[in-house]
């Protein structure tokens, strides 16, 4: 156990110069690359999106819903901005995330499951429905990072991984970049 | 198109991009000092100082120009291999703390700040010249000692040679990055401003949320009880469904008897048997079924009534200040005016009581401002000095009705006419056919006055516009009726309560919508007639109650076709028509009439034309109420929106894109007012995904931005079919002869620095390159209305916009 700290012993420990080399050493230390390790991506939503698996972290990603009917809004419904859905008794904007992403609509993967709508919470009282093809599950594990790349803008990714629950032929996810994304989703519709 | 930073003056903008970019300095260069720096760290130094020296230059700092522009010649040199020394860090961290001493300084100091500081900012960024050159082989790395940022007055020669005292602002202490957090303290504040369209809820919207209503305890008792009801009528219907399953269960059985072939005659007659008694006690089941919803049906009534009840209140409690008002107006103004006010009691929503203390301000003082005779001239023309005043709220056919009756001087018509055409918002030969009801509206359009002169109560013609606005957006509607010497009237039609409303619904282009009841004069299946237009091309009209109306469809009003001609019209059949505001609005079904409880349109949207609220219907799908009003005024080409009924924008489309908050807001302004819409983007990749998705008319782009630069932007769009035709200006502080040529090589239309907005060559560019916008008529006519035109609109009938 260490030797409780005395007023004196503190001014010591503080006003003794700097060991030679410290300076030196620290700022070797600082330089260091940090040391790469998987990195956690926390509670994330799986989903497919045309060819795309994509993945959002479940605090955005906060529902999933069967497909709402969209209202279209006059003269805003357009590209990315599909129209009004009702989830919920909320009404929300309703969004295409494929549109907006520039993916391709390909038919289904015949994995993918039924199409079905994402609630998005950007803030609280900001929500979005997302239409996608199918919800892939929920990953909670530390995923290995993947250098695979994937025919995504790299603005949109946070990190792309490694699924390790998933079948060998599949075995790569985009996290996208949620900030990125709300703010191009609202510029996009504005 | 709002990017959220109107509201702020050019050095607001300037102060908020310091900030940002002081805090980019700050980090960047410990991390240099640390040894950690990258290439990526010395462009964003680069590039923070750039931009700086871009919004200095705009809101006329030299000094900062010249500051800045050193640091970034540092940072490029840098860049170059001229590698930065721990001096130059101390330096450069000297200069930010001028920067961000300069950010923390009021506008109105500004000035006394500078004249004291110049010099030694002036002396200070010639330091950095020598420094500024890539290096020669050999050529050891300079430091050179630092003025202090905070000389005495008149000692700037003598301070520039001084050691280095960085300024007291203990963030661009490399030694203290711990108290980086003070230029951040008010960072949210201004990020929330500057993200407007980002913003969570505004104050004043999480007080509305927020707020508490009082109820009675009575009234609260009832509502408890009538809920407790629903919930045990929920609670039986439950039970039942686990009934029904029983009995589907006991004829199945039964019926699989039945069937089995080798099953006995006596066993089949058990089986009928058994059947014919679970039928009858299922008929008898369904009969207590119904019982029960029939009564859920009525408790759920009777709740939703004495909740709505509870949102009512008396006429009289928006009404409290009406009778000061009035004594101070008529005492001011040298009038004697007895009120009277009528329907106290009335039974008015919460939600339109508050709405409505302004617009009844606004006729009170009208009235006895512009109505109501001085008393001298009173008893000259008969009447009792004393002018009579009335305010009547009462309910009629399920309306709120309120009116504002004085028994003044009344609107003489040619005084009126005289005013239109003084303003000349109607030609002469049109005005004479106007009817008395249609010249009344032009007493209701922006700026308009019939006074000479303005004074501290009204004359700025602002009033009556406010008031039909706030009508208006209560979901109400106002006219006016006059009689010259006898008095005016002005009557407010509103819906009793806000969040219930009566709507027809109806059905255009395959999408339903809802039309409060309140603002329709008449449902119809009308056949239209072709008759010659104003541009010789037949306009559809109808006959209704004696007069011609023209024809609109919804569905082009609503940028759902692009035909102007209806459906069914097409087919030679009768149109179903709403009438309302003096137009026939044609739709492909009228569908119902219910009520919808009403929810405001999602702020993220803002204004859509043609749209004033939401709803959900029974099945809990999202409907549209429409905005008759805005309707009726895009139908007579007198929008006021921004959209034109075809989806289409007045004005040319600009997309801007710039990374410098300032640089960016001052051409954002330049092209508003000249009269174009603009969007503006932070970088290229941003841009570059608006481009994807919308269509513009010009894009103007800086060259340095992070993410994607300038001039890879450019390439894009000329690389992409759909893209390549737009018009390009490149805006950029690069004006060597080698970053002209490489703007215009990479597809530019023009290659402008950005001392180009000082002299007017950047508007010219734009005028140049797209026209002028379209001006806009004094009446705010930008278009020729949405007027069906019959033989055009059939060549392009069933095409879809």
């Amino acid at each position: 156990m260490s030797q409780p700290a005395t007023p004196i012993s503190r001014a010591n420990l503080f006003d003794r110069p700097l060991p030679p080399g410290y300076r030196d050493e620290l700022r070797t230390l600082l330089a260091e690359p940090p040391a790469i390790s998987p990195r956690r991506t926390g509670s994330i939503l799986l989903f497919q999106l045309g060819a795309l698996r994509l993945a959002l972290p479940t605090r955005v990603a906060s529902a999933v819903s069967p497909v709402l009917h969209i209202a279209r809004i006059p003269h805003r419904s357009g590209t990315v901005l599909l129209g009004l859905a009702a989830f919920r008794g909320e009404i929300l904007p309703c969004c295409s995330l494929a549109r907006l992403l520039d993916i391709p609509q390909e038919p289904l993967h015949p994995q993918t499951g039924s199409a079905r709508t994402l609630i998005l919470d950007e803030a609280p009282g900001r929500q979005w429905a997302v239409p996608i093809d199918g919800v892939l599950g929920i990953r909670i594990a530390a995923d290995e990072p993947s250098s695979e790349p994937v025919p995504l803008a790299a603005q949109w990714i946070k990190g792309v991984f490694q699924d390790t629950l998933s079948p060998k032929n599949v075995p790569i996810f985009v996290l996208l970049d949620e900030e990125v994304l709300f703010r191009n989703i609202t510029l996009a519709t504005a | 198109m709002s990017n959220g930073l109107e509201d702020f003056s050019l050095f607001d903008l300037f102060r908020m991009e310091a900030e940002e970019q002081v805090r980019v300095l700050q980090a960047e260069l410990i991390q240099v000092e640390s040894g950690t720096a990258t290439a990526a760290s010395l462009e964003a130094l680069m590039r923070a100082a750039h931009s700086l020296k871009g919004a200095a230059r705009i809101i006329g700092l030299d000094v900062i120009v010249h500051l800045t522009h050193a640091m970034e010649d540092r940072f490029v040199a840098a860049q170059a291999g001229n590698t930065l020394s721990s001096a130059d860090v101390d330096r450069m961290l000297t200069a930010t703390g001028w920067l961000a001493r300069l950010q923390a300084t009021s506008e109105a100091e500004t000035a006394s700040w500078l004249e004291v500081n110049t010099p030694a900012i002036e002396a200070f960024a010639a330091t950095f010249a020598a420094h500024s050159q890539p290096p020669m082989v050999g050529e050891p790395s300079q430091s050179q000692p630092v003025p202090d940022p905070h000389p005495a007055p008149g000692g700037a020669a003598s301070q520039a040679s001084t050691p280095v005292e960085p300024p007291p602002s203990p963030q661009i202490s490399p030694q203290q990055p711990s108290a980086a957090p003070v230029t951040r303290q008010t960072a949210p504040a201004h990020v929330e401003e500057e993200d407007g369209i980002f913003a969570q809820l505004s104050p004043q919207e999480r007080a509305s949320s927020e707020r508490s209503v009082r109820i009675v305890a009575g009234r609260f008792d009832q509502i408890l009880s009538l809920a407790s009801e629903t919930l045990v009528a929920s609670r039986k219907l439950a039970a039942q469904s686990e009934l029904f399953e029983r009995y589907q269960r006991s004829i199945a059985r039964a019926l699989h008897n039945l069937e089995d072939p080798e099953a006995t005659t006596a066993a089949r007659a058990a089986s009928e048997r058994e059947i014919d008694r679970q039928t009858t006690s299922l008929a008898a089941h369904i009969s207590e079924l119904n019982l029960i919803f029939q009564a859920n049906e009525l408790t759920s009534e009777r709740l939703y009534r004495a909740v709505l009840a509870g949102r009512l209140r008396p006429f009289s409690e928006g009404a409290t200040g009406v009778a000061r008002l009035v004594r101070d107006t008529a005492r001011n103004l040298g009038k004697q005016v007895r009120l009277e006010v009528l329907g106290e009691r009335t039974r008015v929503d919460r939600d339109i009581l508050e709405r409505l203390e302004a617009p009844i301000s606004h006729l009170i003082t009208n009235a006895i401002d512009h109505g109501i005779e001085a008393p001298t001239d009173r008893v000259a023309a008969g009447k009792p000095a004393e002018a009579h005043l009335r305010l009547h709220a009462r309910h009629e056919n399920g309306r709120l009705v309120i009116t504002v009756r004085d028994d003044g001087r009344g609107i003489h018509l040619d005084e009126l006419r005289g005013r239109i055409l003084q303003r000349n918002l109607v030609p002469a030969e049109a005005l004479s056919g106007l009817s008395p009801n249609e010249l009344f509206e032009f007493l209701f359009l922006p700026g308009f006055s019939t006074r000479e002169s303005v004074s501290t109560v009204s004359g700025r013609g602002v009033g009556l516009n406010v008031v039909q606005s706030m009508v208006q957006e209560a979901g109400g509607s106002v006219t006016v009726t006059s009689e010259p010497g006898v008095g005016t009237v002005f009557r407010l039609t509103l819906p009793v309560t806000r969040s219930v409303v009566k709507v027809i619904r109806l059905q255009v282009e395959g999408e339903f919508y809802a039309v409060p009841l309140v603002r329709i004069d008449r449902v119809a299946n009308l056949e239209p007639i072709a008759n010659p237009g104003d541009s010789g091309a037949p306009a559809l009209t109808v006959e209704f109650d004696g007069k011609e109306l023209p024809v609109a469809n919804l569905g082009h009003l609503l940028g759902l076709t692009g035909s102007a001609l209806p459906n069914a019209s097409r087919a030679g059949e009768p149109v179903p028509m709403l009438i309302a505001g003096g137009v026939a609005f044609a739709v492909d079904r009228l569908v119902d009439q219910v009520e919808l409880s009403v929810r405001r349109l999602d702020r993220r949207l803002g204004k859509i034309p043609g749209v004033s609220s939401a709803s959900l219907d029974e099945n809990g799908l999202p409907l549209l109420i429409l905005d008759v009003e805005d309707l009726i005024q895009t139908a007579l080409g007198r929008s006021t929106t921004t959209a034109t009924a075809g989806g289409l924008s007045l004005a040319a489309h600009i997309l801007v894109v710039d990374d410098s908050h300032t640089v960016r807001e001052m051409e954002r302004r330049i092209l508003v007012r000249a009269g174009y819409t603009v969007t503006t983007a932070q970088n290229g990749q941003e841009a570059w995904n608006l481009l994807r998705l919308n269509d513009y008319d010009l894009l103007v782009s800086d060259v340095d931005m992070p993410q994607m630069g300038g001039i890879e932007l450019v390439t894009k769009v000329r690389d992409n079919p759909r893209l390549a035709h737009i018009p390009v200006i490149i805006l950029s502080y690069k004006d060597r002869e080698e970053d002209r040529r490489r703007g215009l090589e990479a597809g530019a239309d023009f290659y402008l620095t950005k001392g180009d907005f000082q002299n007017d060559a950047f508007r010219l560019a734009v005028v140049d390159l797209i026209g002028p916008a379209e001006p806009i008529a004094p009446d705010g006519t930008g278009s020729a209305g949405e007027i069906a035109k019959y033989p055009q609109d059939r060549q392009d009938s069933g095409s879809t916009a």
